[in-house]
């Protein structure tokens, strides 16, 4: 059951004309369902006895990649995620979650990712940062993963990655909502992040990022080291001299910002640092920055690939109007779902790998 | 005629046949998003926990193409058509209320063109209109119809039903942007208005489906002006001794010049602003105004609006109030900070010539004020014309009944209060909210015998009366 | 199997307060969320019930069992139930906490139990935990935010005869001692190592169960809500308990069962301010050294040099409430009684100031309790009768009430004062219990009116003051220490001293030790505090900040973000949740503030504000703001302050709310 405070984030977006314009998910189905609206309606509507959480209002909380356009813009600070969330776990407790979820979360009991299949494993000694590469990358952008890695070699960064890297509780929270399964993920990852001992922890995906930065404290989890993602920490390492900027290649090209790291960690300047030291001439797509239209998620790509496939190619829309051919990004969950869209004669670049 | 057993799943897989099985929808969770729009009739329904209009089927159309077969089909079953594009309607114009099919809009949002030397741009009438704002900003353009519903509503519901925006006053409404429209006819008919809206070939076809409001097709494409953005906007305020005068003053500059903003606010609202302004209740009107273009132009505009104000007996507030409500204007739409249920409340927007607009006004507020308990009247004139202005008034009742029935009585009593009290002293029913449901019967009271007109074109267009029932009085 | 009961309320969720158009606090717009602190009472008892062997620091992850320790003596299971009073709305509340891991919940709700204070309230929890139990082990938070009295885990242990252990930072299940030996020779499944949070440090108890523990805030984060535990708490009801069902007559419950009532409630302004904005570091630093030299019009000089502010009172006179219906009875005064015998209660300290107030008050010495060392000082403060110890009070605070109890109704004090420290806030309801007192809890105004203490205390983060008067024939009352300056005048007439025996037998609390904490002043009484928001960005920037307010003779304080970015420790973080503090100088850096911040240091005599955003809501609140990077701001005012006098401490200064 709904606790009431998300019930009352729903009662005051139900009657909300406001934020209808951003939701990237309701641009390419058309779909009235699709609006964070509509799902604030439903869940009002279930809590006055007019309508049932039925599988089809189950599966409209699914149609969302949780990117938080819908929050950034409203001007009073509610948040439809919280309710979106909330209503998954609500699913699943009743068991109207749809089948392709379900599925995901049982491959996640018995394996600790909706991948299934054991992680590959990019464990190296190191005794000057940690890194940890997370599941999206590891099974589905292993490239940016390697990348990574070369470029603080490059750097002279003495880097860790751990043998057995834990879920992060990412991945499940945004399939079932904050729930004390998550928790329990969350401390199995902070501990095993503890017990490195390192001063610093190199996060390469944003969303294992921001769940760590921004909720593992509150949950009792906390790091004790310095928690900074990728590419905060190879702008530093290019602010430090470590890293030498490549000189001008005369090509314009986009930065790609990625959900969380626009929107919920509020980084925007080390992405475009990077893309300048890689050597590209930057211009920007209308709506960039905390503005950034989602490309989709590692996680949607999973259960509902079509809908993820064309609000990637919607983001390479955006990119064609600029005149730019060439969209740079450092996130793999972007990179992976951009992937899947390229049009002829563009080109999907790996930050890392470029400023190698 | 009623369809048996099997049939609503024969007219489903026609519907299929022509728009793909997953943009057709008989889920409960589907249809129920469609059952709550702005019309404050339909969000105390949905609050007090009363089930809402629901269609029978959703439908979304991916090209016009698609949407002629869609009506084809309907036309042939008889069954209602209610268009829909995002819903933000405060008059009840896009509920379902004859069950039927809900043709939500939305997949149709492609740009079509923008074209630099025509200052002209083309969508699909399913884009929200923010989104095709955003493209002309892209290129340093504006459509200048920045309306409240602007993230919401969408191009076709623009002009469904004759929309204005806040800058109207300086570059139109709706209706004076819209160059050129393709719609669907009830029978599946794709006509084209002319390429531009000046002419002389005949009556305007733009102005008869615009303000149509769904009832004589569907609008599925339309080409808007596009202007350059404004080399600097400049913003002062005024405090009049009473509303006479800033009416008066108001006529004058609309002669001089045409600011893009002017609001003039009556005494009830004036007392709330002022305070926060100065920290001190003082009475009057207050007006608060933005001048944009050229800025050479802009100042001389500035200097005799200046004068003009000064003659009407007015005191310069400065430029503060204009810059913090402009940077401000989207945040009062926000919950929390706009008027919402628990609360009754209505805009009952009118418009007339300056020799009649203030008796209307206090025609109006006496309407309401005096007749009902527990309501009050605030209300601002914000778009301005030539030969006069029209007033966004608001009446607002904290306490409605909680009985869903008697408050729709007492809702429609006020309204019909209010409206009545208008067009009994030269008003319009209504300025730029349209008619929708809520103000459907009291069409043939605004246009007496003319009303035949549109009578006309509704039974010649829609012979079958498929086309968004029981709205526009139509 | 262990049963367990914890006890919670349903207070306005502190972060979402919000301001009215006058900048003060609207108490009613903020939706109900369950009380922090019992969000973690509740935490607590469903890791002692699960049996966990340790209890990780604060803020670290847990580590993972030790392997092959035999844990069967220690890990007993045991069952939660959790406990609320309130409207029957909160049921749905409940059931969430069931979808957390509880295992039963109830929920007393009856229209007769509204209005209690902290007794009746006591008592209603009593008599569900008589009803439900026998439990072993009563947990509650330690204060709620918005009564903040704290009183009645005290209350409720007195009236179930059990002990209780106020402000407990940890709690653990005790390792078996060897049986039958030592102190405490209960089972060794009842035995508790908590350590308990004191004003300048940590004390580590072990205690014998049955017993009441009130849990501080943050500890222990409330588990989220599992899937499996919601899925079973869909069919399980909670169970709703009536005044009448459980035996309590209309006489003990609700407003009629009240010894104290809410006489006035008063909004205090939050405290819309306006002041200078400045951009640059350099002058705003000069200027801030300016304002700590010069004295505001009207303030006498103190001593040191330092700067001397009036506490901000900007306080708006609340509507009258209408008459009760029920005559608020005053009992009839005996005879020749109109200056009530009055008692001060200090055995752990004293507080000359409370004492002097005391006797002048009264119209004459008082009697006072205080160790023998204080005496002297306590003769020179005005008491008349003083009752000395010759150590310390016994460690079990029940056991000590229980004596203490006996000695008051043997000297027949009408009046019983007491300074509001942590352990006297546990110490004074379990007394009040015993003597079916009335009891306030943290005044910062006392008068005497014919016979009746009128006591005045702030409540919901000092956004509103409550006039307290009390109907019982004794009246108890703990007062916010450093509410009342002790001024040194005439030598008073010699005092009578008496020593007194404190009662033997170790009681079932028993003292292992304590460890000061490593910062210097405890935050609550501090007349400059330096807070800092997420703005400060890292824990080096806190420790500069924690050297500016050094070098100020201050202390240095973080809002609550701050304390959930890990940045700064939670006995740091002001603010609801935190600690409402009253300093002459308040300085916020990095802090945006959010309103359930601001209620907290609104009290403040001068705030500044530094932000690098110009339209923090901070500003709205503050005498002077900088805008821009706080560390620019800090380099400068410190570079500053090299020139100047260091200000001799932080004197304690009348504080007072009288009005």
């Amino acid at each position: 059951m709904m606790t009431q405070n998300a019930l009352r984030h729903a009662d005051k977006c139900r009657f909300c004309w406001m934020c209808r314009h951003l939701c990237p998910v309701q641009l390419v189905t058309g779909k009235e369902l699709n609006t964070p609206r509509a799902k604030g309606l439903l869940l009002s509507m279930n809590a006055r006895g007019t309508a049932e959480f039925d599988p089809d209002m189950a599966a409209a909380m699914y149609e969302c990649l949780l990117c938080d356009a819908c929050t950034n813009d409203c001007a009073t600070g509610y948040q439809p995620p919280l309710f979106i969330r909330e209503a998954r776990t609500e699913a699943v407790v009743n068991g109207a979650a749809p089948e392709t979820v379900m599925k995901l979360i049982g491959s996640i009991e018995a394996t600790g990712s909706i991948y299934g299949a054991p992680k590959p494993s990019f464990a190296q000694e190191g005794s000057e940062v940690l890194v940890y590469i997370g599941e999206a990358a590891a099974c589905r952008a292993p490239a940016m993963a390697r990348s990574l890695l070369a470029l603080l070699a490059k750097a002279g960064v003495s880097a860790r990655v751990l043998e057995d890297e834990p879920a992060s509780g990412a991945m499940l929270a945004d399939l079932e909502g904050y729930t004390e399964d998550v928790r329990r993920q969350a401390a199995a990852c902070a501990g095993a992040l503890n017990a490195a001992g390192l001063p610093t922890v190199v996060v390469l995906d944003s969303y294992d990022a921001e769940i760590i930065k921004q909720h593992y404290a509150e949950w009792g989890c906390g790091i004790g080291a310095e928690v900074v993602t990728a590419t905060a920490f190879a702008a530093r390492l290019l602010a430090d001299g470590r890293l030498p900027a490549k000189p001008a290649n005369g090509i314009k090209a986009a930065c790609h910002d990625d959900d969380r790291l626009a929107r919920s960690l509020y980084e925007l300047e080390p992405v475009r640092a990077l893309a300048k030291a890689a050597g590209y001439e930057l211009c920007e797509m209308f709506n960039h920055g905390r503005l950034a239209k989602s490309c989709g998620t590692a996680l949607a790509l999973e259960y509902m690939p079509d809908i993820t496939a064309r609000v990637a190619a919607a983001r390479w829309d955006d990119l064609a109007r600029t005149g730019a051919k060439v969209l740079l990004t450092a996130s793999p969950q972007a990179y992976l779902c951009l992937g899947q869209a390229v049009p002829e004669g563009c080109e999907l670049v790996d930050l890392f790998e470029a400023l190698l | 005629m009623q369809m048996k057993s099997f049939m609503p799943d024969m007219v489903r897989f026609e519907l299929e046949d022509i728009v793909g099985r997953e943009n057709v929808s008989t889920a409960a969770a589907e249809r129920k998003t469609y059952s709550v729009d702005y019309f404050w009739l339909s969000r105390m329904w949905q609050d007090r926990g009363a089930e809402g209009p629901l269609p029978d089927i959703v439908v979304r159309p991916g090209s016009t193409e698609e949407v002629s077969r869609v009506l084809k089909v309907a036309n042939y079953y008889k069954i209602p058509v209610h268009t829909w594009g995002g819903g933000s309607g405060s008059q009840g114009g896009a509920l379902p209320m004859a069950g039927g099919i809900l043709l939500d809009m939305k997949r149709m949002n492609r740009l079509i063109a923008l074209d630099e030397n025509a200052h002209s741009i083309t969508a699909e009438a399913g884009m929200i209109f923010q989104q095709l704002e955003w493209y002309a900003n892209e290129r340093g353009y504006s459509c200048m119809h920045i309306p409240s519903c602007l993230t919401c509503g969408t191009i076709g519901g623009a002009l469904g039903h004759r929309g204005i925006g806040i800058f109207s006053t300086k570059y139109g409404k709706i209706d004076d942007q819209c160059m050129s429209m393709e719609v669907v006819l009830p029978n599946g008919d794709v006509i084209n208005t002319l390429p531009v809206p000046k002419h002389a070939a005949g009556p305007d076809l733009n102005q008869i489906f615009i303000g149509s409001e769904g009832t004589l097709g569907v609008i599925t494409r339309a080409t808007f002006r596009l202007f350059e953005q404004p080399e600097c906007r400049k913003h002062r305020a005024f405090l009049f001794p009473s509303m006479a005068e800033g009416l008066a003053a108001g006529r004058d500059i609309m002669q001089k010049c045409q600011p893009s903003i002017m609001r003039l606010f009556d005494e009830a609202e004036t007392v709330s602003i002022i305070k926060k302004i100065i920290g001190v209740e003082e009475k009057g009107a207050f007006m608060n105004l933005s001048l944009e273009g050229i800025e050479r132009i802009v100042d001389i505009e500035m200097e005799m609006v200046l004068e003009i104000c000064q003659r009407h007996g007015a005191r310069d507030m400065g430029a503060d109030y204009g810059e913090k409500w402009f940077q401000n204007r989207i945040t009062f739409f926000y919950p929390d900070h706009i008027m919402d249920i628990p609360q009754m409340f209505g805009t009952m927007d009118t418009v007339a010539d300056f020799s009649r607009i203030e008796e209307i006004y206090w025609a109006m507020k006496n309407a309401i004020e005096s007749n009902f308990e527990g309501v009050r009247f605030i209300a601002h004139c914000s778009h301005w014309y030539g030969w006069g202005t029209m007033i966004y008034d608001r009446f607002i009742m904290d306490d409605p009944p909680e009985d869903k029935e008697e408050a729709l009585r007492l809702h429609n009593r006020i309204w019909n209060a209010g409206v009545r009290a208008a067009m009994a002293h030269g008003g319009v029913i209504n300025d730029h909210h349209g008619i929708g449901l809520k103000l459907s019967r009291l069409m043939k009271e605004q246009y007496g015998p003319a009303f035949q007109v549109m009578e006309g074109l509704k039974k010649s267009l829609d012979p079958n009366g498929i086309m968004n029932p029981y709205k526009l009085g139509l | 199997m262990l049963r367990l009961l914890v006890c919670l309320k349903a207070v306005p969720a502190a972060g979402e307060v919000r301001v009215d158009d006058e900048y003060r606090l609207e108490r009613g717009s903020a939706p109900l969320r369950w009380n922090l602190a019992d969000e973690s009472a509740l935490e607590a008892a469903l890791r002692l019930a699960e049996g966990c062997p340790k209890t990780p620091a604060p803020g670290r992850a847990e580590e993972p069992a030790e392997k092959g320790r035999d844990t069967a003596e220690i890990r007993p299971a045991g069952e939660v139930t959790v406990l609320s009073m309130g409207p029957a709305k909160l049921q749905e509340a409940l059931q969430e906490l069931l979808g957390r891991g509880a295992h039963h919940a109830a929920l007393l709700t009856d229209p007769a139990l509204a209005g209690a204070d902290t007794c009746a309230t006591a008592r209603a929890l009593a008599a569900a935990a008589r009803a439900m139990g026998p439990f072993d082990l009563i947990l509650c938070g330690r204060r709620a935010v918005d009564g903040e009295t704290g009183q009645v885990p005290g209350e409720l242990a007195a009236a179930l005869g059990l002990p209780c252990v106020t402000e407990a930072e940890t709690l653990d299940w005790a390792p078996p001692g060897p049986k039958g030996e030592g102190p405490l020779r209960g089972p060794a499944t009842q035995r508790l190592c908590i350590t308990r949070r004191l004003e300048a440090g940590s004390e580590r108890l072990l205690a014998e169960g049955p017993l009441v523990a009130s849990v501080c805030e943050y500890v222990y984060p409330l588990r989220l809500p599992g899937i499996a535990a919601m899925r079973r708490a869909r069919n399980h009801p909670v169970r709703l308990l009536t005044a009448a069902g459980l035996g309590l007559s209309p006489g003990e419950c609700g407003l009629a069962g009240s010894p104290t009532r809410v006489a006035r409630l008063h909004t205090r302004f939050a405290g819309r301010r306006t002041g200078p904005r400045e951009t640059d570091p350099q002058r705003a630093a000069a200027a801030l050294c300016a304002l700590l030299r010069e004295p505001p019009r009207g303030a006498a000089p103190g001593p040191g040099g330092g700067f001397e502010l009036r506490p901000f009172t900007g306080l708006v006179p609340g509507p009258v409430p209408p008459p009760d219906a029920r005559a608020f009875e005053e009992p009839g005064l005996p005879p020749g009684a109109s200056r009530p015998g009055l008692l001060v209660l200090c055995p752990f300290g004293l507080e000359p100031g409370l004492v002097q107030k005391a006797c002048a008050m009264a119209g004459r010495p008082v009697r006072l309790l205080c160790p023998q060392a204080d005496a002297a000082q306590a003769a020179q403060a005005g008491a008349g009768v003083i009752h000395t110890l010759a150590g310390p009070p016994p460690a079990d605070e029940s056991l000590f009430a229980g004596w203490l109890a006996g000695r008051i109704q043997s000297w027949g004090s009408e009046i019983v004062l007491a300074p509001a420290e942590v352990k006297m806030r546990g110490v004074m309801p379990q007394i009040a219990w015993r003597l079916g007192a009335g009891l306030t809890a943290d005044c910062t105004a006392l008068a005497l009116e014919a016979g009746r203490l009128v006591q005045t205390r702030p409540a919901f983060g000092n956004s509103l003051l409550a006039v307290i008067r009390c109907q019982s024939r004794v009246q108890m009352a703990t007062v916010r220490p450093g509410t009342f300056r002790f001024e040194p005048g005439a030598a008073p007439a010699a005092a009578r001293l008496v020593p007194e025996t404190l009662p033997s037998g170790p009681g079932r609390v028993l003292s292992l030790g304590f460890e000061p904490y490593a910062q210097g002043l405890p935050l609550a009484g501090a007349q400059v505090v330096l807070a800092g928001g997420l703005g400060i960005g890292s824990r080096a920037g806190f420790e500069k900040l924690g050297r500016l307010a050094a070098r100020l003779g201050g202390v240095a304080a973080a809002s609550r973000a701050a304390v959930d970015a890990g940045l700064a420790p939670y006995r740091c973080q002001v603010g609801m949740t935190g600690v409402t503090v009253c300093p002459r100088l308040y300085v916020a850096m990095g802090i945006s503030g959010a309103v359930q911040h601001l209620a907290g240091m609104s009290g403040a005599g001068v705030v500044v504000a530094a932000n690098i955003d110009p339209k923090a809501p901070i500003f709205d609140y503050a005498d002077y703001g900088f805008v821009g990077d706080w560390q620019q701001l800090a380099d400068a005012w410190l570079q500053q302050l090299k020139t100047q006098p260091a200000p001799a401490g932080n004197p304690k200064e009348e504080n007072t709310d009288e009005f």
